[in-house]
């Protein structure tokens, strides 16, 4: 209740009410008292002017008694206390009213004398009113002066009254006041403010009382005040509405913000599953380390499969992949130097370091050999250090060796291009005189103990008669070897400083030589030219056959038989057809042995002969076709037999004329080609019609078969054709001979090459 | 523009001459020294607005780190960037140059065209 503002204001409010309603009682008394006073003062001059006459006759005849008695008279009157009459020669004749138990004593007759009494004594407690009294000569001559006292009891008696009358009335003035202010104080005031605070401890969310939910301002008319505490419950409510709508806003956002860590973690746990998908799955050795390069947990399980080694968190990554490699102790403490530079800098460092970071090695992974590719990552923290590498092996020991084979063939087909180029014949017979060069000059050094000068000469004299030929054959693979040899035979020669090295001069000339021996053996085994002399054997087999078949009937006839040889001559510039390719028909059989397949039935048109000079391209051409056929063309005999095809399946060759062009068409009952793997293998080239997609087995790295072979089906064979059949004036092309079925389509090679080529006796004419 | 200046510090003459032929050839200009000692008397004597330094960690008297903190203490070059050249490796030492001069560590052989590439970029910047 103290606590209370109300109380406060009435405490205040009456106290100073109080003090000043005191002040103006108080006032009031003192006007009342003096009043009192000035009527007493005035009744005491009334009785003083009644009696100054006979008293001052009474003194003048000294008559004391008379005084006496007059004295008696006026101490007679209630208000008198007491009079006394002073002559002028102090010769006091006093004379006053006995109060018993009072100190106003004035005078006392004793013994027939006056005394002086006490009468000044508490002058202070007395009213005194003094008169002269004059003689009855001369009004100006003063013959004593008359004392009349009153007491200020009879002052306070009468006052007593009027007082309490005032005082009760303020009284009743500060109940009436005090229940106002109580009532207004509590109307305007302390309900309102009682009100608010039950509101302001609602909106304090640390209180128990907190809630939004309603309006807690519940006083219509406080709410329509217009002053200071209406203002104030309008702010609350407002503060209120406000703190609702925080509350919503707040509510909405964190039940957004749990849906976004719902979502977000979701998508981490997504995230998190797909990179240990990544790494279950993915066919690539990955692993991190960090500066103590020993493996972290989360590496691939490919890493497993490729070293043949489980649990390999914790194993120093150079241990796993170096120990059974072919990577010197000096690379390697390299690659750590490296490292240590690298962790913990910057991505600058990184980049500086980064060529000695081993990029492939050749590892012994229980029994086998693998080549491994690796690719170094640092993993950068968020001051942009490199925290951890990240290490990614590959094995690419297939895709080497495919890679090598593949330049290999190429190589080969490039070479067997520089043989067709002159011949094989005429290739092989050059290669045999380079090699007796090579031999002589091999004799020459082994033979001696010093190389003279005079023999480093016929050794130069040698070398550059070879180099001279190698270049006008245009055997590039030699060409280079015979050169350095030859540089090295010329500084000796000019130099005479300068000691032969006869291990060096040995092992370049044994370098020339395998050299040839590789176009040799190309010669033999794929152009299929035989060492020896099956042209004259033929020859000479034609010629019997001539002359055993012309009855010979004198001068005449010998001259005829002559005559025929010498056409039979010009006829053995040409080759049959079926001979060309007879190598070919026969090598079908192992072939098909090999992909598990039966022997194709083969269909040539014999009666065509192919231009001597020109049957090694020919049958080039005609081996690669035969190959791709059996290979992509000709089904197994369990497909096949599924098809209600016969078990080993045919090939075609037919020839025609057309204007200037010998045409061959070539094919075979098989599948067809295969549009749909072709268009998939070619993903970067738009293609629209089939033929054009067809057309893309002429490109380099392109080929229907899923699987590479040994025997063709790498895409570098039909390019080479092409190149070879257009390089001769002709041309190669696919016609389709059927609609596509199952993604397949039948179709036939369309040869063209010039006439004059060919030698045809039953025309087909087109 | 004015050339930018770089300091080498190495004892082989070999590399040192490599590395400064080809800087020169990439329009820097090279201070060269075959001692720390020189390099350093240099330093003490001369205001030079000097870009990077590139020291050999293997130096007789004063090795490279040394010559780092010598380097380092000189107010004119608290942030220059140093490129710190070695062979071997020594993980306390190159911590040490890393967290307290700040130093690069650069594993020899070099890399001539990321080499240039790192210099390049981190002198016109002007900052480590």
């Amino acid at each position: 209740m103290k606590k209370q503002l109300s109380w406060k204001i009435i405490q205040y409010i009456l106290g100073v009410y109080i003090i000043i309603g005191l002040l103006i009682t108080a006032f009031q008394v003192s006007i009342e008292y003096e009043g009192i006073k000035s009527n007493l003062i005035e009744s005491m001059e009334e009785i003083s002017g009644s009696f100054v006459e006979p008293l001052a006759v009474s003194l003048w005849d000294y008559n004391f008694k008379g005084v006496q008695k007059t004295i008696k008279g006026i101490t007679s009157y209630g208000t008198i206390v007491g009079a006394k009459v002073l002559s002028d020669n102090e010769d006091i004749i006093l004379y006053g009213k006995i109060i018993d138990d009072g100190e106003v004593v004035l005078a006392k007759e004793e013994d027939g004398k006056i005394k002086k009494i006490k009468s000044e004594e508490s002058p202070n407690k007395l009213i005194e009113h003094t008169s002269d009294l004059v003689s009855g000569r001369d009004a100006n001559e003063k013959i004593g002066t008359l004392y009349l006292y009153s007491s200020h009891e009879f002052i306070i008696d009468r006052i007593k009254v009027g007082a309490s009358i005032i005082l009760l009335k303020f009284i009743l003035q500060v109940i009436a006041l005090a229940s106002v202010a109580l009532v207004t104080i509590a109307w305007l005031v302390s309900a309102p403010l009682k009100k608010l605070k039950i509101a302001s401890a609602k909106i304090n969310p640390k209180s128990p009382d907190f809630s939004l939910d309603t309006n807690f301002v519940q006083d219509s008319k406080l709410m329509e005040r217009y002053d200071e505490l209406g203002v104030l419950a309008k702010s609350l409510e407002a503060a209120r509405v406000a703190l609702l709508d925080r509350d919503a806003r707040i509510q909405d956002y964190s039940h957004n913000l749990e849906n976004k860590v719902e979502a977000r973690t979701k998508e981490l746990n997504q995230k998190n599953s797909d990179i240990k998908g990544i790494l279950t799955n993915i066919e690539q050795g990955i692993l991190t380390f960090g500066e103590d390069c020993l493996i972290m947990p989360e590496y691939s399980s490919f890493l497993e499969r490729l070293f043949e080694r489980r649990h390999l968190a914790g194993v120093p990554f150079i241990d796993l992949i170096f120990k059974d490699s072919n990577i010197s102790e000096n690379d390697l403490d390299q690659l750590m130097a490296a490292l240590n530079s690298i962790i913990d800098d910057d991505e600058i460092v990184f980049e500086l370091n980064e060529h000695l970071l081993i990029k492939e090695c050749l590892v012994d992974i229980g029994s086998n050999k693998k080549v491994l590719e690796l690719e170094w990552q640092p993993i950068l923290s968020a001051e942009g250090f490199t925290s951890k590498v990240m290490l990614i092996v590959k094995d690419v020991t297939e895709m080497r060796k495919v890679k090598l084979e593949a330049e290999q063939q190429k190589k080969e087909l490039h070479m067997i291009g520089e043989i067709l180029n002159i011949g094989p014949e005429k290739a092989r017979e050059l290669i045999s005189d380079q090699i007796k060069y090579l031999d002589i000059n091999e004799e020459i050094i082994k033979s001696r103990t010093t190389v003279s000068d005079e023999s480093i000469a016929i050794l130069f004299r040698n070398l550059h008669t070879v180099k001279g030929t190698t270049r006008s054959l245009g055997f590039g693979g030699v060409v280079d070897l015979v050169h350095s040899a030859e540089q090295y035979y010329d500084t000796l020669r000019k130099d005479n400083s300068c000691k032969a090295d006869k291990g060096r001069m040995l092992k370049e000339l044994e370098l020339i030589k395998e050299s040839f021996g590789v176009y040799e053996r190309l010669i033999e085994e794929k152009i299929g030219l035989k060492r020896g002399l099956e042209h004259t054997e033929e020859f000479m087999k034609a010629f019997d056959e001539q002359i055993a078949a012309v009855p010979i009937n004198g001068e005449k006839d010998i001259v005829r038989v002559f005559k025929r040889i010498l056409n039979t001559r010009e006829d053995f510039k040409f080759i049959k057809l079926d001979k060309v390719i007879g190598g070919i028909v026969d090598s079908m059989s192992s072939i098909a042995a090999n992909m598990n397949k039966a022997k194709p039935r083969v269909h040539v048109d014999s009666a065509i002969s192919v231009l001597k000079d020109k049957s090694a391209l020919f049958r080039d051409i005609m081996a690669h076709l035969f190959r791709n056929s059996i290979d992509h063309g000709i089904e197994t005999p369990e497909a096949r037999k599924e098809k209600g095809k016969n078990e080993s399946g045919d090939i075609y060759l037919h020839s025609r004329i057309q204007g200037r062009f010998a045409v061959f068409d070539f094919f075979d009952d098989g599948s067809g080609l295969n549009l749909d793997v072709l268009k998939n293998n070619a993903k970067d080239i738009e293609l629209g019609t089939d033929e054009e997609v067809a057309d893309l087995i002429f490109k380099s790295g392109i080929s229907t078969s899923e699987k590479i072979t040994d025997i063709s089906g790498r895409g570098v064979g039909m390019e080479a054709v092409r190149s070879f059949v257009e390089s001769e004036g002709g041309s190669i092309d696919i016609e389709f001979t059927a609609p596509k079925e199952n993604g397949f389509r039948p179709f036939k090679y369309v040869i063209k090459f010039r006439v004059e080529y060919f030698k045809i006796k039953t025309l087909h004419v087109a | 523009m004015d050339k930018k200046i770089i300091m080498i510090v190495d004892d082989a003459d070999e590399i040192r001459m490599e590395i400064k032929a080809l800087l020169e050839s990439h329009d820097f200009f090279v201070r060269d020294f075959s001692s720390s000692k020189k390099a350093a008397d240099y330093l003490k004597n001369h205001e030079e607005d000097i870009s990077l330094f590139i020291f050999d960690y293997h130096m007789p008297v004063m090795n490279g780190l040394e010559l780092c903190d010598y380097v380092r203490n000189d107010p004119n070059y608290k942030g220059t960037p140093i490129f710190m050249l070695t062979t071997e490796r020594n993980a306390d030492l190159m911590k040490k140059g890393k967290e307290q001069y700040r130093a690069r560590w650069l594993v020899k052989p070099l890399n001539p065209p990321i080499l240039i590439k790192h210099i390049s970029s981190l002198t016109n910047l002007g900052i480590n």
